[in-house]
């Protein structure tokens, strides 16, 4: 299959872009891999993934870091995700609401942040997009082509869940 | 009990380090790309765009496609353009004035004996619709048949010099042939959409699959 170029603004983008994909590639391919459970398809998954970082380069952190690496694999997990929705056909399949088999198993300390972690994955995704990355919900939207409005229901969904997992652990937030 | 702005994000950091926490370390996620994949990704690495944006303002037009106008097919001229460098490997640009019309998946009449579908892709969205089938013999043998519409496409593989460009009629329409003996890579335009077959096949083969797709419409006329 051909590759479709992107619209990178400058050579410092793609010089950035280049860090990227040297830094994050297998990691990428992991996270992928693990819920496709295909080589070829996880890297297509990958391939999807860095095209969406070269669209949105300028959102990009300027260097590497966690920030920068949550921003990758989250993005890869996107991709791997609708990958595996559209070939088992259940374009509505719930694999957003609830835990990934491939997960492992976070702390459940019940503090605040061992809940968001421990999500399932849209609203980790996204919960981690905004308070953890800083980007607006437009900008997410865009990174998980969706839209802002989407965006905002899945945080006061997302805030809701996390509200009743630290009640349920008798944990007040 | 309410969650709000500020607890998030002062709980975000060690959220994500949790979460960041359950993936390996970069050093022991070793994965040997595969050809295809480090062919598609080289476009997109620095030092390559200045040189393509030159090569192609000054690409010749190599064709102007005048796709049919029966059965499914509305009208559509598109402008393709080729540019070939040692850098950058061989790139194409499709351009058409005209709007996207609506989707209609083509159907794959034809394939070589052995061969069986076995994956199907489908990704919409508000500028592009992208349908890639995938087949499979079962010996190591797969091609990709893609349909993708849109008005705007811009793509690029690697070094094709050991490769032989012939320009085979496909749908009416003067087509792009690549083949080297073992690898054969088929692109051209029908309608509004763009085609590609390619794989593991030969020139004769990605030209016989290609002139049996089907598109439901067109069948019932």
């Amino acid at each position: 299959m051909l590759v479709y170029l992107q619209a990178m603004g400058n050579d410092s983008d793609r010089t950035r872009f280049e860090a990227l994909y040297l830094a994050y590639r297998g990691l990428m391919f992991h996270m992928a891999d693990r819920i496709l459970r295909n080589e070829q398809d996880a890297e297509d998954a990958v391939h999807q993934a860095f095209l969406k970082l070269a669209e949105r380069m300028e959102l990009v952190p300027e260097s590497l870091g966690p920030q920068t690496r949550a921003l990758a694999v989250t993005i890869a997990e996107r991709k791997a995700i609708d990958l595996y929705r559209a070939k088992r056909r259940h374009p509505t399949a719930d694999l957003d609401e609830v835990p990934l088999s491939y997960e492992q198993a976070l702390p459940a300390d019940g503090t605040l942040a061992g809940a968001m972690a421990a999500l399932p994955p849209r609203y980790r995704e996204v919960l981690l997009l905004k308070y953890y990355n800083g980007y607006d919900s437009g900008e997410i939207a865009g990174f998980l082509d969706t839209t802002p409005e989407n965006v905002r229901q899945i945080i006061t969904r997302a805030k809701k869940k996390l509200a009743a997992e630290l009640r349920e652990r008798g944990m007040v937030p | 009990m309410t969650i709000t702005d500020e607890m998030l994000y002062g709980a975000a950091p060690q959220a994500a380090e949790l979460f960041l926490e359950t993936l390996p370390d970069r050093a022991d996620c070793g994965h040997r790309f595969s050809p295809k994949f480090q062919a598609d990704m080289r476009p997109l690495l620095a030092g390559k765009r200045r040189r393509w944006r030159r090569v192609l303002l000054a690409a010749a037009v190599v064709a102007a496609l005048l796709a049919v106008t029966a059965g499914a097919f509305r009208e559509t001229v598109f402008q393709m353009f080729r540019s070939e460098t040692e850098e950058s490997g061989t790139r194409y640009a499709f351009r058409t004035m005209d709007e996207p019309g609506t989707f209609i998946p083509m159907e794959v009449s034809h394939v070589p004996e052995g061969y069986e579908q076995v994956q199907e892709y489908l990704k919409e969205t508000e500028t592009y619709t992208r349908y890639i089938l995938t087949f499979e013999n079962g010996d190591g043998g797969r091609f990709y048949v893609e349909q993708q519409l849109t008005a705007r496409l811009d793509m690029g593989f690697g070094d094709r010099s050991d490769y032989t460009l012939e320009h085979p009629e496909i749908h009416g329409a003067e087509a792009e042939l690549y083949h080297n003996g073992e690898d054969t890579l088929l692109l051209w335009t029908k309608g509004g959409y763009v085609l590609e077959v390619s794989g593991a096949l030969s020139k004769e083969e990605a030209v016989e699959i290609a002139e049996n797709i089907t598109w439901k419409a067109e069948r019932g006329n």
